[in-house]
């Protein structure tokens, strides 16, 4: 009996001790080059304490980074929710064929590389050579000038990851559907509901869990973009679609100062575990989706 | 009424298929054309000229089959383990109260916040210090403990009702047994999820193995992919054609994996 | 007693054995030295053949190339070194960031070369700041290996239909460049008539032509004064007029794709594009090169490479060795010959090379023709230039904040800024990063 007080710990044993060894104990590592000037040229360093942190809010851009991340985040979220969850029910609607090889279509995007997936859309939404843009001219519209301007850039930068995580996040979704009991689903056709009510009285409070996950996923997965804006529009307009890690980046690989990236890691990180965290309580109190 | 909801669903999976499929079918073909019909103007799209020209050049230009058996090796090992440590780890959570359980729970979820590139120093001094550096045991052990895995598993089983542990419990089955003839048989459809997660994380590995591997026979498919990337210009000719055979491996694991998504069969077994 | 000597016969017999054994293996042992290496594409298959060759004439040494991707070149780099194990050998396009972790070759010079080591460092400096680290810490740090000018390409085809002849020794000027552009794009030759590489390096070539510099002999930023704000506004203009594609600068598309498929007729880039238009399927036309077009000053930006070794290397003779055998005349001569590229070595240059295909021999004759009457070149090498992008807290500066000045080239093109203002931004940056850099060295 007394083992039986054990027995989670054992079961969490494994990867935890993973998570200890080669994530959390460097963490703790980098949290201490935080507190250090690091030279560019990898010479000594200098102990500062919390000076790196104050600099951050001296560093031009970051905190505007920082926005712009949130609202991307905000607008994307959203967006990734609603489509994959709509691929998700459509590919295991009984009215749709062959829904085990379309599924793999839709899946694919999430399988490219960050600067494959910025080569397609660069050549889909190029203002001069791009495919939609050809599309328009023989269409005998105007050119949209989709990435020469912040506006246009930052929405096109929703839509592109929406594309390229939909269909991950599908599967999840599908995943989740597919272990809704079926009786219910029947009890519900003999009381006569419709398919909306089907819908919103028994997939989606069924779904509950597999919705908080994918949107905290998604969150996060949004607020650590990087690859594609980095390639595709390079940060620009300007600075308009630089988000919080390539302001990192930067610090740490072209500025070369590792003790302040090191820094605006930890910041960030700190914030998006707040977030993660409010999600979680949030949804808990029933007071999130349906 | 149902004809309509029919034609309807159908007409529309085609459009969305359209959209997401059809770059991805741009680039395919890209991948047999010369690297100045890439951003041709205006843009080629159906023609006949075709060539396989790319893809020997490309894998000619390095050890690929090599590439090819680094990733499959630490890909399917990860997987394996992936599996057993996130199902283990994710009935925990899900299904015991015990304390730190939420607070063990947080920090797993939050080691995904952190952004990996300002932790690379550090990663890669533990990875020496423990003799891992240039091996595939680098390369599989750390990676295998995702917390999308783990957050994945544990989502999953919360919704499994808790009665058919309490009813084995009551009929004497250990904890053990509990796990590995009740939970993992009802968990095909999340074992299958991560599954083709874990292939595609760790197929798809760049910034890992760039921390781990200095020797160029230890090369995943993703970095040798990297080296397409020039200082001034991207080699597309090699790089589409590799990209194109990297993925099918993934859609090959995708396909096969695809029948164990199969609706719960525990629906009865509460009865 | 017989027994006891037996034995130590045997026990003698044994170590003996076992000594000559350990000299065999020693002598057979093998040195690995690590190569940490970039590449473009082309020079990946010369540089492995380079190292066989190497390996064929020093059969005890090994050496592993470690080819990283370029764009995570400094993060795989940067980890190694402060993970505590750097590689042996690399390359790399400056000195500055290693300067602390170099390996300083000079006791090694005099006798694998023959020369003093100031003879040697004269043949090789005025193309990067070996020269310097030599003055002031009388060390070798790195050897420059071969240098790529800025080159500015243009469509033979396009050109043909629109009716212009590209210069081939006399450049044009800024006025004559810009008619030539209105004539492209008024003819329907091309849409655009000149892409630019998106970079800092690549346009402040612009910069200099204008008889501007990014910093003064005082350390002062002078980015704005009127020579910079007239390069920004000659650049800006293009953009106004339409012959130049905004995607490039204000979007991220490479500005090669406009030149690789017709859209535009006019490339600014550099020699190192040149064995990559050499190979059949990289563009369907043909094309040439053209001296690059001066204002002012006839100002020819090069962008060298040095390989450098690692104080931290436990063959550093062996390290200096190969390091001094690439960067050899025969060798190097090789090296260029089969890419195009320019020998950062004085000699060599004088002497010329013979590129072996008439061809690429026509168009390094116009780039090196170009470059000697430029001003980088053989110890016409001008202050500003070294001042601003190789040595010295000015250049780290430089080469540590760039991205703020794509930024305001960026900002004054969309026109949010004017060109005034957004070279005014830059200094104002530039001048707070050199005054934290000096009070943080104190």
């Amino acid at each position: 009996m007394k083992t039986k007080r054990f027995i989670p710990y054992i079961f969490i044993a494994p990867a935890f001790s993973i998570f200890l060894i080669f994530i959390i104990y460097p963490g703790i590592l980098g949290f201490i080059i935080s507190m250090y000037r690091t030279p560019y040229s990898f010479g000594p360093s200098v102990f500062i304490g919390l000076g790196n942190y104050f600099s951050i809010f001296k560093t031009t851009g970051f905190l505007e980074a920082l926005l712009r991340t949130f609202l991307f985040s905000l607008l994307v979220v959203p967006t990734i929710y609603f489509s994959s969850l709509g691929l998700a029910l459509l590919m295991t609607s009984p009215s749709v064929k062959a829904k085990s090889v379309l599924r793999v279509f839709f899946f694919l995007p999430s399988v490219l590389s960050g600067v494959i997936t910025a080569l397609i859309w660069d050549w889909m939404l190029n203002y001069d050579f791009g495919f939609l843009n050809n599309l328009f001219t023989i269409l005998g519209m105007r050119n949209i000038p989709f990435l020469l301007n912040p506006m246009d850039a930052f929405l096109s930068l929703v839509l592109i990851m929406a594309w390229a995580v939909s269909g991950f996040f599908m599967v999840i979704f599908i995943a989740g559907i597919q272990s809704i009991p079926q009786e219910l689903y029947e009890a519900a056709e003999i009381d006569g509901a419709s398919t909306f009510e089907k819908f919103a009285f028994i997939t989606l409070p069924m779904l509950k869990p597999t919705s908080i996950l994918v949107i905290i996923l998604s969150t996060i997965q949004s607020m650590q973009l990087f690859d594609i804006p980095f390639v595709l529009t390079g940060g620009g307009p300007g600075e308009t679609t630089t988000f919080a890690v390539e302001k990192v980046y930067n610090t740490a690989f072209i500025n070369l100062n590792m003790g302040l990236a090191s820094a605006m890691s930890f910041v960030l990180f700190v914030i998006f575990l707040v977030i993660g965290l409010t999600q979680f309580k949030v949804s808990r109190e029933g007071q999130f989706l349906a | 009424m149902k004809k309509f909801k029919f034609i309807f669903l159908n007409v529309l999976t085609y459009v969305l298929l359209f959209v997401f499929f059809f770059p991805i079918f741009w680039l395919v073909l890209s991948s047999f054309r010369p690297a100045y019909d890439l951003y041709a103007y205006p843009p080629k799209l159906f023609t006949t000229d075709l060539t396989f020209e790319n893809y020997v050049n490309a894998w000619t230009s390095g050890d690929f089959p090599i590439y090819f058996l680094n990733s499959a090796i630490v890909t399917i090992s990860a997987t394996i383990l992936t599996i057993a440590i996130s199902m283990m780890a994710g009935f925990a959570l899900a299904k015991y109260k015990f304390f730190g359980g939420n607070a063990i729970f947080w920090t797993i979820l939050a080691t995904l916040m952190l952004p990996l590139q300002v932790i690379m120093v550090p990663i890669f001094i533990v990875l020496k210090d423990f003799h891992m550096l240039n091996s595939y045991l680098g390369l599989i052990i750390p990676p295998a403990a995702t917390p999308t895995g783990i957050f994945l598993v544990r989502q999953y089983l919360v919704s499994l009702p808790n009665e058919l542990i309490e009813f084995a419990r009551i009929d004497g089955a250990s904890e053990w047994r509990i796990f590995w003839s009740i939970i993992l048989p009802l968990s095909t459809p999340v074992i299958a999820t991560l599954s083709i997660f874990s292939v595609l994380w760790r197929w798809n590995d760049f910034l890992w193995p760039l921390i781990v591997i200095s020797n160029e026979k230890l090369y995943t498919v993703q970095l040798a992919l990297g080296m397409f990337s020039g200082q001034h210009t991207i080699n597309w000719s090699g790089l589409l054609p590799m990209t194109v055979l990297s993925m099918i491996p993934i859609v090959i694991v995708f396909i096969a994996f695809q029948r164990l998504f199969i609706k719960g069969i525990y629906a009865g077994s509460v009865k | 007693m017989f027994k006891e000597v037996f034995v130590v016969k045997k026990v003698f017999v044994v170590l003996s054995v076992l000594l000559v054994g350990l000299m065999f293996v020693s002598f057979a042992q093998q040195i690995t030295l690590t190569f940490a290496y970039f590449t473009d594409g082309p020079d990946l298959p010369v540089i492995q053949s380079l190292i066989a060759q190497y390996q064929q004439l020093h059969p005890d040494i090994k050496i592993n190339l470690l080819n990283i991707p370029y764009s995570d070149y400094a993060q795989k780099l940067s980890t190694m070194i402060q993970g505590g194990t750097p590689p042996d050998i690399a390359r790399a396009g400056d000195i500055i960031p290693y300067q602390d972790v170099a390996l300083n070759i000079a006791p090694y010079i005099p006798s694998y070369t023959g020369e003093s080591v100031d003879e040697w460092v004269k043949n090789h400096s005025g193309f990067t700041s070996m020269e310097y680290w030599y003055d002031t810490r009388n060390e070798v740090l790195g050897i420059p290996w071969d240098a790529g000018a800025h080159a500015l390409f243009y469509n033979k085809d396009e050109f043909e239909k629109a009716g212009i002849t590209a210069p081939s020794t006399t450049p044009w000027t800024w006025d004559q460049w810009e008619s030539a552009m209105e004539k492209i794009v008024n003819s329907g030759a091309a849409k655009y008539a000149l892409t630019y590489e998106k970079t800092s390096y690549r346009w402040s070539n612009l910069l200099y032509q204008a008889g501007g510099e990014i910093w003064n002999k005082d350390g002062q930023c002078v980015i704005n004064n009127e020579n910079g704000v007239r390069a920004l506004s000659f650049f800006v203009s293009l953009f106004r007029k339409n012959f130049i594609p905004e995607s490039v600068w204000i979007g991220n598309t490479p500005a090669f794709s406009y030149f690789q498929n017709g859209l535009a007729a006019m490339f600014y880039s550099g020699t190192w594009m040149i064995p990559e238009l050499m190979q059949k399927g990289t563009v369907n036309f043909n094309w040439g090169v053209m001296p690059l077009p001066m204002d002012k000053v006839n100002a020819v930006m090069t962008g060298p490479k040095v390989i450098l070794g690692f104080k931290s290397t436990k063959y550093p003779k062996q390290v200096a060795d190969f390091m001094l055998w690439l960067t050899s005349k025969p060798i190097l001569t090789q090296w260029c010959q089969q890419l195009g590229a320019i020998p950062a070595n004085h000699n060599l240059l004088e002497e010329g090379i013979d590129y072996g295909n008439p061809n690429l021999n026509s168009v390094m004759k116009i780039i090196l023709t170009d470059l000697n009457n430029g001003t980088q070149i053989q110890g016409n090498w001008p202050a500003n230039f070294e001042r601003d992008w190789i040595v010295g807290d000015t250049a780290v500066i430089t080469q540590t904040y760039y991205p703020r000045l794509v930024q305001d080239i960026v900002n004054a093109i969309s026109g949010t800024m004017t060109p005034q203002q957004a070279l005014n931004d830059v200094a104002k940056y530039f001048n707070e990063q050199m005054a934290n850099l000096k009070a943080s060295s104190k």
